[in-house]
């Protein structure tokens, strides 16, 4: 596999796009060992014990609004995510809910202003940092269904995330994931959102483990006429 | 989305500083000869931009991301022409002074508009040079280092 470029990262953070501000980030997993040394073992050795993690993102200042003062300023919670290759279908992806931990603007005379790094820790009951794919990153102005992404056929749970980051006006959307057995077969529901994309905000549904088909798409359903753009992410992640 | 330089922008900032005494041309206005114009700061015509750098400094393609973008303005000081005066270093001392003028220019004018940045980044060749036309003059080479956050 060829080396990827980092330039085209894509970080979301509760419906914002904050790519544009951010100079570096770190999605680190953990796993506390637990030592299990006994008498006679040759070496130390260990089990898991609780797995923690968290996502880092280092960002420029930028006063306006919608961008980093604006929106990282109130430590809050909500859901954070990122594309480390960018967007196409299918591309790896990391979610998390989160605790927004810090805020750390600072200076050197000679650099531009930063906000630090800013970590969002975990937040809430989860399974930690949810490593998965995007199933859809554009702006639209109409109904759009999405191609399907094979991620296989299993039992478990999944976590579908939206993040809305370019509102429409007067139409409104219902977005949806959906899966199927086959690439062009009949898709079904799988989890549907409640924003309608007129807010720039992400939700996060939780669809309990079940058995679950092979392919899994985006499908964005528009009501209206006024043709207002649409920008969205769907990021999809199972157990 | 695109990224645009302000390096002209720049560069028309600098034409416009005010330096008691001496004339700063633009790169439009760049005079074939010295004679009835100086003392001038003109734009170097040989290698005016030097050592040109840019630094992504965000995440973003095609235009979205925020760059550091540095370079050198490279200028040409025309005092006065070679053996003006009595004797020949009678226009040092004027020279010497003027330069320093246009150092306390630069220095109180660094954010110039278009630019984040702009510093003194060395002068050589403090001399006899010459002006397009050939004709001698007491004068300097300055460079002039600039900084422009570029941002979609």
């Amino acid at each position: 596999m060829a080396k990827i470029t980092a330039k085209n990262a894509i970080l979301l953070v509760n419906g914002y796009n904050l790519s544009s501000w951010g100079s570096s980030y770190e999605v680190p997993t953990e796993i506390d060992p637990v030592e299990v040394t006994g008498f006679g073992d040759g070496s130390k050795n260990y089990t898991p014990g609780m797995k923690s993690g968290h996502i880092a993102m280092d960002m420029m200042w930028d006063k306006d609004a919608a961008a980093v003062h604006a929106v990282l300023k109130t430590p809050s919670t909500g859901i954070v995510s990122l594309m480390p290759e960018g967007y196409a279908l299918g591309n790896p992806s990391f979610s998390l809910p989160y605790m927004q931990a810090n805020y750390l603007p600072g200076a050197n005379v000679s650099e531009h202003i930063k906000v630090g790094s800013i970590v969002f820790e975990s937040y809430g009951v989860n399974v930690g940092v949810e490593h998965g794919i995007a199933l859809a990153h554009a702006t639209i102005t109409d109904t759009t269904t999405g191609v399907g992404v094979l991620v296989g056929a299993g039992t478990f749970a999944c976590y579908c995330v939206l993040h809305i980051w370019d509102t429409v006006s007067s139409d409104s959307y219902v977005i949806t994931v959906e899966e199927a057995d086959t690439l062009g077969g009949a898709y079904t529901n799988v989890a549907t959102f409640t924003l309608n994309g007129q807010a720039l905000n992400a939700e996060r549904i939780l669809v309990a483990s079940a058995a679950r088909k092979a392919y899994m798409r985006a499908v964005a359903t528009r009501t209206g006429a006024a043709g207002d753009t649409l920008g969205y992410s769907v990021l999809f992640a199972h157990s | 989305m695109t990224l645009a330089s302000s390096l002209t922008t720049i560069v028309t900032s600098i034409a416009g500083l005010s330096v008691s005494g001496l004339t700063i041309k633009n790169t439009d206005a760049i005079p074939e000869q010295a004679d009835l114009q100086y003392p001038l700061l003109v734009p170097r015509p040989n290698e005016f931009i030097t050592d040109l750098h840019s630094e992504r400094t965000t995440f973003g393609i095609n235009g979205t991301a925020r760059v550091d973008l540095t370079y050198n303005l490279n200028y040409v000081f025309l005092y006065a022409p070679a053996g003006t005066g009595v004797s020949e270093l009678d226009a040092y001392s004027g020279m010497i002074t003027m330069m320093v003028a246009i150092i306390n220019a630069i220095m109180s004018n660094d954010t110039l508009s278009g630019a984040v940045d702009v510093n003194l980044d060395g002068v050589s060749g403090i001399g006899i040079i010459q002006d397009p036309a050939n004709n001698q003059y007491w004068g300097c080479f300055w460079a002039m280092h600039v900084t422009e956050y570029v941002q979609p």
